[in-house]
């Protein structure tokens, strides 16, 4: 169960905020208390979708609510004779403490608690460091912070400040999902704190790792993720940036969950796979307009190579698919149609996405630095 | 051009590893180096920069820490090299939520008022707003009209507010 909470992080993160942006554009309240309700309907969705699955599983409409139906089934554990020490001892006489643990650790279990050991220290001290980063990238102040301060000061989308021509300088058009994320934790604050919310962003990066790891043991072995996560948090442009409080990282991390989490289902065909790869694509398209072209290209991919496939499998695969896309739309539509239907513009109209002339430098956007 | 270069040097890795195998480049033995290549890599780099970015991390901690609470808050301000002071000093005397119409000498001390004055939205036209600010740039009769605005109170030369007369 703790593999899975970053994951879980990530997904109610995005589910709770997706909602709230939906809420606002019809003119709901944004507060403390909508997002705790709105955190117990997440909740228990995801409750209630855990209880049916088990159900099915078990032959049953509907699993009654216990532990054990929300965790679902746990490996077989080996047979009582087969649980003895180095000496055949009885199992009655099993030895416990670090020892013994370490001396029943697998390969993959030993590069699991390196990676564990190693990411939670880099983790802690990167916690040191952000909660003492001012705020001085630009953006990350005049455009992402600047909405987060509309937001938690008003509680609601002023037309005034995303349509006036005086503000257009800030993009107003982009998606609200980290000006949303900031203006929660100033609410939480009791104010607006530029320091302080460089921790939040560092959760939503060390919660992102913890997903990513999940998921890729999911397909592959820990002696291949574990390296390749642990360089990619320790490298410069991926926590770097991620401190900047710009938007363009929290987009990456959403894009490359959903991305992955599409392959699995590819790969697996599993029905919760492709609604989490739904949920985080629309989380990417939430964040920057970028994210919207990247998350619609993966989905067309999906879609190419479901419609190659031959068999009952393709076919079979082409409505959930299309529903997962209709999912996906009605997370990131709401904050489109508000967008449209207040007159808000923006410096590079979505539409023009896919005019190379419009692109910055994408070789130096994408080097390693 | 570089990304491309790096992405076809792990796919040539895995090639050359799925032959070196010595069961000749299937699916599997290609999909296996392709996931070896990076995992090898991954693990050289990180041998070598775990421990500087650590490093590195920690030194920028020490140096950030050592900036005062009240200052760090400011610090975008103090980086885009605007007359912070003075938009502090206009926060005291305009009311949070006031329309504000700025009048600025150039584009950061705008972004700078205009973010520092929230929940105060700016409007475009100095007819529309309850107070009027002057950054780096001297109050003139062309720029607004006069008789409906007091006299402008200066915190220094191209400095100033001025509210809205009753």
């Amino acid at each position: 169960m703790l593999a899975a909470v970053g994951l879980a992080f990530m997904a109610g993160t995005a589910a709770v905020l997706m909602l709230t942006i939906a809420l606002m554009t019809v003119g709901g309240p944004f507060g403390l208390l909508t997002i705790a309700v709105l955190s117990v309907v997440v909740a228990g969705g995801g409750v209630v979708a855990a209880l049916l699955r088990e159900g099915r599983r078990r032959g049953q409409r509907f699993a009654r609510p216990s532990l054990d139906a929300l965790l679902g089934p746990r490996p077989e554990r080996p047979a009582r004779s087969q649980v003895e020490g180095a000496e055949g001892e009885p199992s009655g006489a099993r030895r416990t403490g670090p020892r013994a643990l370490a001396g029943r650790l697998s390969a993959d279990g030993w590069v699991i608690a390196v990676f564990v050991v190693v990411f939670g220290a880099f983790a802690l001290v990167g916690l040191a460091k952000a909660a003492v980063t001012p705020l001085i990238a630009w953006d990350a102040w005049t455009m992402w912070m600047r909405k987060a301060a509309v937001l938690y000061y008003y509680g609601a989308l002023r037309p005034e400040f995303f349509a006036g021509e005086v503000y257009r300088f800030t993009s107003p058009d982009y998606p609200l999902l980290m000006p949303l994320w900031e203006a929660i934790h100033f609410r939480a604050f009791g104010g607006i704190d530029s320091v302080a919310i460089h921790v939040q962003f560092w959760v939503l990066l060390i919660a992102f790792f913890w997903a990513a790891a999940f998921l890729a043991h999911r397909v592959t072995r820990p002696a291949i993720w574990a390296p390749v996560l642990l360089l990619a948090a320790a490298a410069p442009g991926v926590w770097g940036q991620m401190l900047t409080v710009y938007a363009d990282v929290p987009m990456a991390l959403f894009l490359s969950l959903g991305v992955l989490a599409l392959g699995i289902w590819l790969a697996r065909r599993r029905p919760g796979d492709l609604a989490l790869a739904a949920l985080l694509l629309a989380a990417a398209a939430s964040t920057k307009n970028e994210g919207l072209m990247a998350a619609v290209a993966a989905l067309a991919v999906a879609g190419v190579v479901v419609a190659f496939e031959r068999g009952p499998i393709a076919r079979g695969a082409l409505r959930p698919l299309g529903l997962a896309v209709v999912g996906f739309l009605a997370l990131v539509v709401p904050w489109r149609i508000w967008v449209s239907a207040n007159g808000v513009e923006g410096a590079i109209p979505v539409a023009q996405g896919l005019n190379p002339s419009t692109w910055p430098s994408a070789p130096g956007a994408c080097r390693l630095r | 051009m570089l990304l491309f270069l790096e992405v076809l040097g792990v796919l040539a890795g895995a090639v050359l590893l799925a032959a070196l195998a010595g069961r000749g480049v299937s699916r599997r033995s290609f999909a296996l180096g392709a996931a070896l290549v990076p995992a090898a890599l991954a693990c050289v780099l990180l041998g070598a920069s775990l421990w500087p970015t650590t490093r590195n991390i920690l030194a920028q901690r020490t140096r950030d820490a050592a900036l005062a609470p009240a200052a760090a808050q400011l610090a975008p301000g103090h980086s885009a090299d605007v007359d912070v002071e003075f938009v502090e000093w206009a926060r005291e005397r305009i009311p949070p939520g006031a329309t504000i119409h700025v009048l600025p000498g150039d584009e950061k001390g705008f972004q700078w008022v205009t973010y520092r004055l929230l929940p105060s939205l700016a409007v475009d036209r100095p007819e529309q707003a309850e107070w009027l600010v002057f950054y780096d740039h001297e109050p003139d009769e062309g720029d607004y009209p006069l008789e409906d605005f007091e006299d402008p109170e200066e915190f220094e030369e191209g400095f100033a507010v001025a509210k809205r007369a009753e």
